[in-house]
C-alpha cells in the first residue's frame, strides 16, 4: 500500500510538476495518520482465498473440458503473483477448504469454513483502496471544494457511496451527493432488489430485514439525490456546492462530467477521482490547464492470476484455453492439464476429446441380452437397439422388430468347421450327411434328408443354407451358430 | 429401482403438508407445516412413527435433505421442532423469499398461540432463529447438488412470494413436489412455470381438485364495490388479513382504486410486521410478475401512496377508513379488537378470507348471518355491519392442476393436500384423460413408485453415427412419402433400428460396438449365412446328384 501511494504521488509529480502546490494535502504528515488502517496493515499474503466464495459456483462446472479465459485483463496481475503460484497449490488448508466447499455447496454447517467475499484479501484490499479514496473524498469538500467522480463502475460507486456517507456522518459534514446519469434511478433501484446476487454478508441483511445497500437511507434521508441529466427538473433546487457528483462519462468527452469539469477545473480545491487505465494525460488535455487535483486509483477486476490454479485444480479440466501472450509466462509444466494459446483472429482445432459416447441402455433391453462366452474373459452380445437422444443423452431402447431373416452373419473367431456341424445337426434329431465335395473349391456340403430336405455348403466365408422350410432352416442356422466360436 | 413416497401430513386433508419420498435410495422430506385446525398431537406430522419405520437412529442420518416450498404455516410450521425439538441437523433448503419470510409467519403465530390459549410452548423464538440460520438459500432453477447423487432444482410457483415447485432427482429417478402453486397470474406474483422434465412421479395439491373458477376481474369488481360502497357511506372497512400475501395483493388492488377514483378515506395497516413485510416485497421484486419486474424501477408498486401511518388508537376516529388487521380469521390479535368495535355498526363492513378454520371468529361469521358472537361468558358481540366474503385464492383450480400434469406427463401421479372426495374425482379424471396411475394416499401411508432405470455404458463415436445414419435413413424415406416424391416403401416399421455388439470382458466396462469395430478387436471374421429355398425340382436335382456323388465317394472310400 506504502509503494502504491508513493507511486501514486511520483506519477501525480509527473502529471502536475512538483510546483503545483507542493506535496498534495493528504500526503502531509499529520494527514496520513489520519488513515491508519490503509497505512499500517501490512498487506497480507495472498492465499487465494478470495475463490472460496466462488466455489458454490465453480462445483456446478466440474469435470469441464476446457477453459477459456476470455478476459486479459483477469490475469492482470500475473506478474507480481506468478513466483507465489507454486507455493500456493501446495498450500494444504487452501486445497483443504476447496474439497470442503465442492462437497458440499453452501451448506450451514460449513459457515465457519467458508470466507465470506467480503473476508478475503482482494476485497478487503479492495475496499481499503476505496476508504484511502474516500478519505480524499472528505479532505477536499473539508476544504471547500467539490468532488466529481466519473467512474462507471457500480461495485464500486455502492461502495464509495456507503463509505463516504458513513464518514460524512462521523465528521459531522452535510453535503448533497448528487448521482447524474439517465440509468441512475433505475440501477440504484435494481441494486436493492437482487439480493440472489449479492454476497452472503449482504444477503444477511435481507434474513434481518434490513436495506441491501446504504443508499436506500440516503435517498430517503435526502442525502442522495437522483437526476437523469443536469438540466433536470428538481436539480439546480437541490443543487448545492460543495457537493459530491457521480456521473459518466470516464472518457470526459461526453455527459455532465464534461460541464462540470469545466466548473470546477481552475478551483484547487476541487478533486476529480478518475480511474485508471484509460489515458489520463489525453483525457485531460482538453482541460488544460486546470488547477483541480486529480487521484487516480486502479480498481481490482477479474480473477487474479494467483487463483487460477486452485481454480483449476477444482474444475480439473483437460484443457486451459490461455491468450497467447501469456505463452511465456504460463507453461503447463508438471500440471494435469494442457494449455493451448490463443490470439485473434485464428482458429485453434481443439482435440476431439471424445473417444467414448456414453449411452444408457434400458434395463429391459440388457435383459433380453443373449450374451456369449468366447473365452474365459470375454464375452459378447448381439444388440438389436433404436436410439433416442433426450436431454442431451443418448438412450437405447427395445427394437420392435427383430432383423430380415434372408441374410444373417455370424462373427467368428476361426472358421467354421463342418467337422463338427455334423454331430451338432444329429443332436437337433435331423438325418445327415456330408456330401461330396469339390474340395479343391474349399466347399463342403451337408446334406439334410430327415425332418425335410435340405443343403448346406459351406466355404470358409459363407454358408448357404437351401431350405423350403422355415423351421428347418431356422434350426440348422443354431446349430451352424452352436459350432462357431461366436456370434 | 422405486421411488418410496410416504405422506406424514396433507393426505386426504389439508393441513401440516409433510411427504418424504425415497428416491434412488435418498430421502427428502418435502415441506414440513402444522394443522392449525388441531392443538394435540395431530399439530404436527408423526416424525417418530415415520423414524421407526425407517430403522434409522436419528432424523439427521434418515433424510438427505428437507425443501421447504413457501412460507405459510401449513409448508414450514412443524421445522423449528422438527430441527429443534426432534433434532434433525442435516440441510435444509427454501428460496431466499421464504427463507427472508418465514421467520415472521412462525413467530407471529407463536405469539398468537402462546397469548391465547396458553398452550405449552413447543418452540421459542430462539429456535425459529436458530433453524431459520441452518437454511440454505435457493434461487430458482438452481441446480443444487445436496450430495453426490442428489440434485434439486426450484421452480416458480406463484401462489406466494417465493413460492417454488421441487424437481428431485437421484439416479435415473426424477420428480417433482408442487407445493402449492397458482397458474394463473394475479396482481403482484406471476403464474407458475416449469420445465418439460421426464418424470417418474409428480406430487401435487389438489385443493380445488373439482372446482373450476370464473374470471378474477368479476371477483375484484365485487370486492371494490363493496368497499367503496361503504367508505362512500362514511363507514369503516375491516380487512382481516394475514401479514403476507393477500395483503399485499388487496392493498394493490386498494391503491389503484383508489388513485383512479380519486379517494381520500385512509388506508391503514395495523401491524408493524405487514409493514416489514412491505418492505420485503419492495426487495424481493425479482419474485414478483412481470409486469411489477419491469415496472418498478420507476414505481415501486409496494410503495402504496394511499396507505397512511396508524395508530391503535385510530380506531376510535370518527369517519370513513379501510384497516388491514392481523390475524386473519379473527382468532385474536388486532383485528379481534377492532372487529369488536366495528361490528355493531351497520354502516361498517368486514371482509372475511376464503378459508376460517372451525373455532375461529372468522368461522363463526362465515356459516349463516349471526347477530351476534359470544366470545367468552362476558363479551357478547352484536353483529350489525356487512360481511363480505373475499372469493380469491393463489391456488390452482382443478383445469390447472391438469394442465401442468398434462404439461410434465410424468408416469405416475400423487395428489395431497386436498379434500378426501374432491382427490377421488380428480383421480378419476387424470387416469382416464390423462391415462396415468393416481394416487391420493391419507396420512402415514406410502405408496410405492416404480420407476425405470438404465445401465450407463460406453459406445463408439462409430456405433452412434450408424445408428443416427439409419434413423437419419428413415425420416429421408419418410418424407419422401409424405411428399408424394418417392416410390412407396414398405419398409416403413423398421424405425432405424440398428445393430451393434455388446462386449464384455473381463475388469473392463461393457462396451457397444459395432460389428466391423469388433472384428477388430477381437480378430474375429465374419461367416455370411445365407438362406435359399429352393424348388422343389431343384431340391430333387440337387439331391439326387448328392446322392450320386455320396455313392460314388463311398465306392471310393471302399476301393481305398
Amino acid at each position: 500500500m506504502m509503494g502504491e501511494l508513493v507511486e501514486m504521488h511520483r506519477e501525480f509529480v509527473r502529471y502536475y510538476g512538483p510546483d503545483t502546490d507542493g506535496l498534495p494535502k493528504w500526503m502531509e504528515g499529520e494527514k496520513l495518520n489520519e488513515f491508519p488502517s490503509v497505512l499500517q496493515k501490512a498487506v497480507t499474503e495472498d492465499k487465494g482465498n478470495g475463490l472460496i466464495s466462488l466455489m458454490p459456483l465453480y462445483s456446478s462446472l466440474k469435470e469441464n473440458d476446457v477453459i477459456l479465459f476470455s478476459d486479459l485483463s483477469s490475469l492482470n496481475d500475473m506478474d507480481e503473483d506468478n513466483e507465489k503460484l507454486d507455493e500456493h497449490a501446495m498450500d494444504e488448508t487452501d486445497s483443504l477448504l476447496c474439497r470442503h466447499s465442492v462437497l458440499r455447496d453452501d451448506g450451514a454447517d460449513a459457515d465457519e469454513k467458508i470466507l465470506f467475499l467480503c473476508n478475503s484479501d482482494d476485497v478487503t484490499e479492495e475496499i481499503e483502496r476505496i476508504s484511502f479514496i474516500c478519505s480524499c473524498i472528505i479532505s477536499a469538500i473539508k476544504s471547500g471544494g467539490s468532488v466529481l467522480i466519473p467512474i462507471g463502475r457500480l461495485g464500486v460507486i455502492l461502495l464509495l457511496l456507503e463509505l463516504i456517507s458513513e464518514t460524512l456522518h462521523s465528521s459531522s459534514i452535510k453535503v448533497p451527493i448528487f448521482m447524474i446519469s439517465e440509468t441512475a434511478a433505475e440501477v440504484i433501484a435494481f441494486t436493492n432488489a437482487l439480493p440472489e446476487w449479492l454476497c452472503k454478508s449482504r444477503q444477511e441483511k435481507l434474513f434481518s430485514g434490513e436495506a441491501l445497500f446504504g443508499h436506500v437511507e440516503l435517498l430517503k434521508e435526502g442525502k442522495l439525490f437522483l437526476f437523469p441529466h443536469l438540466h433536470s427538473k428538481g436539480l439546480l433546487a437541490a443543487w448545492k456546492e460543495p457537493c459530491i457528483v457521480l456521473c459518466p462519462h470516464w472518457s470526459l468527452r461526453l455527459g455532465p462530467a464534461v460541464h462540470l469539469l469545466r466548473r470546477w477545473r481552475a478551483d484547487r480545491r476541487c478533486l476529480l477521482v478518475l480511474e485508471q487505465g484509460s489515458d489520463a494525460e489525453l483525457s485531460l488535455k482538453p482541460f488544460m490547464p486546470m488547477a483541480i487535483r486529480v487521484l487516480e486509483c486502479s480498481f481490482l477486476s477479474g480473477v487474479r492470476a494467483a487463483k487460477i490454479d486452485t481454480l483449476l485444480g477444482v474444475l480439473k479440466p483437460k484443457f486451459v484455453m490461455l491468450p497467447e501472450g501469456l505463452k511465456s509466462r504460463y507453461s503447463s509444466k508438471e500440471r494435469p492439464w494442457s494449455f493451448l494459446y490463443y490470439s485473434k483472429g485464428k482458429t485453434i482445432e481443439l482435440p476431439n476429446l471424445q473417444e467414448d459416447f456414453e449411452v444408457h441402455l434400458a434395463t429391459d433391453v440388457a435383459l433380453g441380452l443373449q450374451p456369449r462366452q468366447l473365452n474365459e474373459t470375454t464375452a459378447v452380445a448381439r444388440l438389436r437397439t433404436k436410439l433416442f437422444v433426450s436431454s442431451g443423452q443418448y438412450q437405447l431402447a427395445a427394437a420392435e422388430k427383430q432383423s430380415d431373416q434372408s441374410k444373417w452373419h455370424l462373427l467368428q473367431r476361426d472358421a467354421v468347421d463342418p467337422d463338427r456341424l455334423l454331430p451338432a445337426l444329429q443332436e437337433k434329431g435331423m438325418v445327415c450327411s456330408f456330401a461330396a465335395d469339390d474340395k479343391s473349391a474349399g466347399e463342403r456340403s451337408v446334406l439334410i434328408t430327415s425332418p425335410g430336405y435340405a443343403l448346406v455348403k459351406i466355404t470358409s466365408d459363407r454358408t448357404v443354407i437351401y431350405c423350403d422350410d422355415e423351421r428347418t432352416s431356422k434350426h440348422i442356422y443354431d446349430a451352424l451358430s452352436s459350432v462357431c466360436n461366436g456370434i | 429401482m422405486a421411488i418410496e413416497c410416504l405422506v406424514l401430513g396433507a393426505g386426504q386433508e389439508v393441513g401440516k403438508s409433510c411427504v418424504v419420498a425415497t428416491i434412488g435410495g435418498k430421502r427428502v422430506m418435502f415441506d414440513c407445516g402444522m394443522h392449525m385446525g388441531y392443538h394435540d398431537r395431530r399439530h404436527y406430522p408423526d416424525f417418530a412413527r415415520a423414524l421407526a419405520s425407517w430403522g434409522a437412529p436419528d432424523f439427521t442420518s434418515a433424510l438427505s435433505c428437507v425443501v421447504i416450498t413457501h412460507f405459510h404455516l401449513d409448508h414450514i410450521g412443524a421445522l423449528p421442532y422438527f430441527t429443534e425439538v426432534c433434532g434433525y441437523h442435516g440441510p435444509i433448503y427454501m428460496t431466499y423469499p421464504t427463507k427472508a419470510l418465514a421467520p415472521f409467519m412462525l413467530e407471529d403465530y407463536r405469539k398468537v398461540t402462546m397469548d391465547q390459549r396458553g398452550q405449552e410452548e413447543q418452540y421459542s423464538y430462539e429456535d425459529i432463529l436458530r433453524c431459520m440460520k441452518k437454511v440454505i438459500p435457493l434461487d430458482l432453477k438452481q441446480t443444487v447438488q445436496v450430495d453426490k447423487d442428489l440434485v434439486i432444482r426450484a421452480y416458480y410457483a406463484g401462489h406466494v412470494l417465493g413460492a417454488a415447485m421441487i424437481y428431485a432427482k437421484a439416479g435415473d429417478a426424477a420428480m417433482v413436489y408442487t407445493g402449492d402453486y397458482n397458474m394463473t397470474p394475479d396482481r403482484h406474483l406471476g403464474a407458475a412455470q416449469i420445465d418439460r422434465l421426464k418424470l417418474d412421479l409428480l406430487i401435487t395439491e389438489s385443493t380445488y381438485a373439482k372446482t373450476i373458477r370464473d374470471s378474477k376481474h368479476a371477483r375484484e369488481r365485487e370486492f371494490l364495490k363493496a368497499v367503496h360502497k361503504c367508505v362512500s357511506g362514511g363507514g369503516k372497512v375491516l380487512i382481516p388479513t394475514f401479514a403476507l400475501g393477500r395483503a399485499q395483493e388487496l392493498c394493490m388492488l386498494l391503491d389503484d382504486y383508489w388513485e383512479r377514483m380519486n379517494l381520500t378515506v385512509p388506508i391503514y395497516f395495523s401491524a408493524g410486521l405487514t409493514i416489514q413485510a412491505n418492505m420485503y416485497y419492495k426487495m424481493l421484486i425479482g419474485w414478483t410478475s412481470q409486469k411489477i419486474k419491469d415496472s418498478h424501477a420507476v414505481h415501486n408498486p409496494f410503495d402504496f401512496k394511499h396507505v397512511c401511518h396508524f395508530e391503535r388508537s385510530f380506531i376510535n376516529n370518527p369517519g370513513p377508513c379501510v384497516l388491514f388487521a392481523t390475524p386473519g380469521m379473527i382468532s385474536g390479535g388486532f383485528s379481534l379488537e377492532a372487529f369488536k368495535k366495528w361490528a355493531p355498526s351497520e354502516k361498517n363492513l368486514i371482509t372475511l378470507p376464503g378459508y376460517c378454520v372451525a373455532g375461529t371468529v372468522g368461522h363463526k361469521l362465515m356459516s349463516g348471518k349471526p347477530t351476534r358472537i359470544d366470545l367468552d361468558k362476558d363479551t357478547h358481540i352484536d353483529v350489525r355491519c356487512q360481511i363480505h366474503q373475499l372469493a380469491f385464492s393463489p391456488h390452482t383450480d382443478s383445469k390447472g392442476i391438469m394442465d401442468l400434469t398434462e404439461f410434465l406427463s410424468p408416469k405416475h401421479v400423487i395428489l395431497v393436500h386436498g379434500e378426501k372426495p374432491q382427490m377421488a374425482f380428480l383421480k378419476e379424471k387424470i387416469e382416464s384423460e390423462l391415462g396415468m396411475p393416481c394416487f391420493y394416499p391419507a396420512n402415514n401411508e406410502s405408496v410405492s413408485i416404480p420407476t425405470t432405470h438404465n445401465l450407463k455404458m460406453s459406445t463408439t463415436e462409430r456405433f452412434i453415427t450408424s445408428c443416427a445414419a439409419e434413423q437419419g435413413k428413415q425420416s429421408l424415406r419418410k418424407r419422401n412419402l409424405i411428399h408424394g416424391t418417392g416410390t412407396s416403401e414398405v419398409n416403413v416399421t423398421d424405425e432405424g433400428e440398428a445393430e451393434g455388439v455388446l462386449l464384455m470382458e473381463r475388469h473392463k466396462a461393457p462396451k457397444i460396438l459395432c460389428e466391423d469395430e469388433l472384428l477388430q478387436v477381437l480378430g474375429m471374421e465374419r461367416h455370411l449365412v445365407q438362406f435359399e429355398a429352393m424348388s422343389s425340382s431343384r431340391i430333387e436335382a440337387a439331391v439326387e446328384s448328392e446322392l450320386k456323388r455320396a455313392e460314388a465317394a463311398d465306392l471310393g472310400s471302399e476301393e481305398k
